[in-house]
């Protein structure tokens, strides 16, 4: 015989659901790990320069647009205060930020997506002429500075946007493909030194036996790859941030009035005596923590990934 | 296992890196803001004693010159440094007249006007030692009137001049091959080098009171006194001119002491300057012009109700207020306050944006969505000009895009014409004195620089205007074409900039006459004890 529940069913239910929630929510923070504190530091600046980035823009006035007097104090009404032409800097700076985000993000997968399958391949056929055209082409690559292969490209495409085969490229998209064209070989190194090590590993060993076709194995070992790349992917997303700050800060990246970090650095250079400091120290706060906070989560992410490759 | 968050040694030796790099650019971003909120210091006492001869007067430039060759380049970079070491047949005196300096005598003119002959002064000298001749002025102007060499010159000359030849070793004629009486004008704006420097880009040898005497490629050249100058002993025994990019840069130096001239100086810095102990800031209404002419050849600019509209269109006060601190003046026509013609009463656009005459004049236009690229020079003033132009135009509902170009490219755009519509800052006055040529001429159909305008009142006015060798009719006749190019929105600069210079009070004061035809005068400076 069975008796009924005193209680009501769903409340238990819920709380068993909870539960399991928190339960599950537990076992994932004791196998990731607790964040050591300078990666606590690193993903909260991450975490304010996206906020910045993507949420400030929303509710902060047109960046372009006059908003006040020239170089107002910051206040309640400012609270970054005004330019040198009277527009918001709190709004310049976000809309600046966005832009170094989408180019750092879109810089690094471009790098990323162009690298890989070299990398990948070079080190597959590691010994052998495929190999040494891969690698020497991408040494080549590298050996040109990013700027000075900046100023070669826009000297010769200029700062507006281009025309190539019916294709419109804003000056935005151009800097996404110099710093991802000038990122690519230092993803490849590490995809190619990834390959190189999984190649030499029973599993590749045995797909290799059983007859996998080529594409398959490599299929195999991108998932081993994969995550090494990517890490060092997103410490380079801080260099891609702070490369198009320096091209915008150089007159190099995208012109004005879009804001850049750079730029506004450029122009807030200006005024440092004009005892306007908050038009250069605020934005440049910005894209210093900015950058110090890709580089610690980025750092953090290689040491896990460097102690899970020597477990 | 390892404990999941134990760092290794190499994982600390990076985190401390971070950390150090991180406290780093806290404490510099900090120390940056304590200086910036701090007063600038000045190294400068403010002298008693009487002005003497000797020393080194040092000058602060915002760039090097491309080209130092002065009659290749009329740019204030150029000019700023070989004035000193070039001169001209002609010079102005302090009522912006032209008096002789290398010539014995005003020209004289044949009575059709196309024989000129022009004496020379006896017994001046080279730097080197050769006599100043005849044959070094024929090479020099027919240099400029070369089309093959790229001199600047060539704008003033073509179509005017023949031949210039020696006569003999101290008469110089030009044949011309129509009447041009502003030729005295170029004559006095246009050094004379001697002829085996005529195709030097790095050196510029002429008969000057100084000589130059090291050039360092884009940090600066020194200038040493001539001993045997034919006029007024110079004063410095040595200028040293240092080329220093940042305006901020360029002021705080002069506020130390290392320079006592500081050209270009920003307008954000005027009244730190003004305010400075020992420094005098000079403002002067100098033939300083906002080139802007829009593409009247094409679409959308061949429609002159569009050009009107952009015009009244201009935001004229925010570029006075944001960008000049007020130190300008409301730019109308072509003609500004430091040359022939100006007329203050004209005044056909407002201060103040007229938004709802734009807006009407946009609509009488019938484009649809319209759009063009503002093409600016990469300055900071242009920069923040454009910007505000831009904003200004978006209000009556054009949208335009930014381009900016450095010197090269931007001339580059200028010269073949592939504008929409384009403006940049320039010192006219080195080459044009106060006459307006360059300023004037792109708007006769002929000029290679002419922006696809045709109108042959303006071509007939602009000719009787440089045939002309009465000064009051052409400045009646430049107040007309004024009159037409601002109606006709052809020339439309936002406003006319003053041109702001700083000088420590250990030298004595810039020559304002000077100034006012955009020429520093270095040699008659004296050190204050």
């Amino acid at each position: 015989m069975t008796t009924a529940p005193l209680s009501p069913a769903a409340p238990p239910a819920a709380e068993s659901a909870a539960d399991r929630w928190a339960a599950r929510a537990k076992v994932r923070i004791q196998r990731v790990g607790r964040p050591a504190p300078l990666t606590a530091v690193g993903i909260a600046l991450v975490a304010a320069f996206a906020v910045l980035a993507l949420i400030v823009p929303l509710f902060a006035p047109d960046p372009n647009a006059s908003a006040g007097a020239p170089l107002e104090h910051p206040s309640s009404g400012h609270l970054m205060g005004t330019d040198h032409l009277g527009r918001d800097l709190l709004a310049r700076t976000a809309a600046g930020a966005r832009l170094s985000l989408t180019v750092g993000l879109f810089s690094v997968l471009l790098g990323l997506a162009l690298a890989l399958p070299l990398g990948m391949v070079a080190a597959y056929r590691a010994g052998t002429w495929v190999d040494d055209v891969v690698m020497r082409v991408l040494e080549t690559v590298q050996a040109l500075p990013v700027f000075v292969f900046a100023m070669f490209v826009i000297g010769l495409s200029g700062t507006g946007s281009s025309h190539v085969a019916g294709i419109t490229l804003t000056m935005s998209t151009k800097v996404v493909l110099l710093l991802g064209v000038s990122f690519m070989p230092y993803f490849a190194r590490v995809a190619r030194a990834h390959t190189l090590s999984e190649t030499a590993e029973d599993y590749v060993g045995a797909l290799r036996v059983l007859g996998l076709p080529r594409r398959r194995v490599l299929g195999e070992v991108l998932v081993n790859v994969l995550p090494p790349v990517l890490a060092q992917g997103f410490l380079w997303i801080a260099i891609a941030i702070f490369a198009e700050s320096a091209l915008g800060f150089l007159a190099l990246g995208v012109p004005p009035p879009t804001p850049t970090l750079g730029g506004i650095l450029a122009d807030a250079g200006n005024y440092v005596l004009a005892n306007a400091w908050w038009y250069s120290v605020l934005p440049g706060l910005v894209l210093v923590l900015a950058v110090t906070g890709f580089n610690l989560v980025g750092d953090a992410l290689n040491d896990r990934i460097d102690r899970g490759g020597s477990r | 296992m390892t404990s999941t968050n134990a760092p290794s040694g190499a994982e600390v030796s990076r985190r401390s890196l971070l950390r150090f790099a991180a406290l780093a650019a806290a404490g510099g971003g900090l120390g940056f803001g304590a200086i910036a909120c701090s007063s600038p210091t000045t190294g400068v006492d403010t002298p008693t004693g009487a002005p003497h001869d000797g020393g080194t007067l040092r000058v602060g430039l915002y760039a090097g010159a491309n080209d130092l060759n002065p009659l290749d380049s009329t740019s204030e970079l150029t000019r700023w440094v070989t004035d000193s070491v070039a001169e001209s047949l002609y010079a102005y005196d302090d009522n912006a007249q032209p008096v002789p300096l290398l010539a014995a005598a005003a020209p004289a003119v044949s009575a059709d006007g196309l024989l000129w002959t022009i004496p020379l002064k006896p017994g001046i000298r080279f730097h080197n030692g050769d006599p100043f001749t005849a044959e070094h002025v024929a090479a020099c102007l027919n240099y400029a009137n070369n089309t093959s060499s790229p001199s600047e010159w060539i704008i003033y000359y073509f179509g005017y001049l023949a031949e210039a030849a020696a006569s003999d070793p101290l008469t110089v004629t030009l044949k011309l091959t129509k009447r041009y009486g502003l030729l005295q004008s170029h004559l006095t704006n246009m050094p004379m080098t001697h002829k085996d420097f005529l195709k030097r880009k790095d050196a510029v040898m002429g008969t000057g009171p100084y000589a130059l005497t090291r050039v360092d490629l884009g940090t600066g050249y020194t200038l040493e006194r001539n001993t045997a100058y034919h006029g007024r002993r110079p004063g410095p025994d040595r200028i040293q001119i240092d080329v220093i990019p940042d305006g901020t840069t360029r002021t705080v130096n002069l506020q130390e002491g290392k320079l006592h001239i500081a050209t270009q100086v920003p307008p954000q810095m005027v009244s730190v300057l003004e305010k400075a102990p020992g420094i005098t800031v000079t403002h002067v209404d100098a033939p300083v012009d906002i080139l802007a002419y829009p593409r009247v050849g094409k679409a959308p600019f061949d429609n002159l109700a569009f050009r009107q509209a952009v015009a009244y269109g201009m935001d004229r006060k925010g570029v006075l207020d944001k960008v000049f601190q007020g130190d300008a003046t409301i730019g109308q026509g072509p003609v500004g306050p430091a040359v022939v013609g100006w007329d203050p009463a004209f005044a056909p656009y407002r201060t103040e944006t007229d938004i709802d005459r734009a807006k009407a004049l946009l609509a009488q236009s019938g484009i649809k969505n319209p759009s063009f690229t503002l093409t600016i020079s990469n300055r900071a003033e242009m920069r923040s000009i454009g910007q505000i132009l831009v904003e200004g135009w978006k209000k009556i509902g054009i949208d335009v895009t930014l381009d900016v170009l450095d010197g090269g490219p931007w001339t580059q755009k200028w010269i073949t014409g592939k504008y929409d519509f384009i403006m940049g800052y320039y010192q006219s006055g080195l080459g044009s004195g106060n006459a307006n040529f360059l300023l004037l001429s792109p708007a006769e159909s002929t000029n290679i620089l002419n922006s696809g305008y045709n109108n042959p009142e303006v071509d007939q006015l602009i000719q009787r205007t440089w045939a002309s060798a009465d000064p009051a009719e052409r400045a009646t006749l430049i107040k007309q074409l004024n009159t037409i190019l601002a109606r006709d929105a052809i020339m439309i600069p936002p406003v006319y900039p003053r041109t702001v210079i700083a000088q420590s009070k250990q030298v004595t004061p810039l020559s304002l006459p000077q100034l006012k035809l955009s020429r520093l005068d270095l040699p008659n400076l004296r050190m204050l004890s």
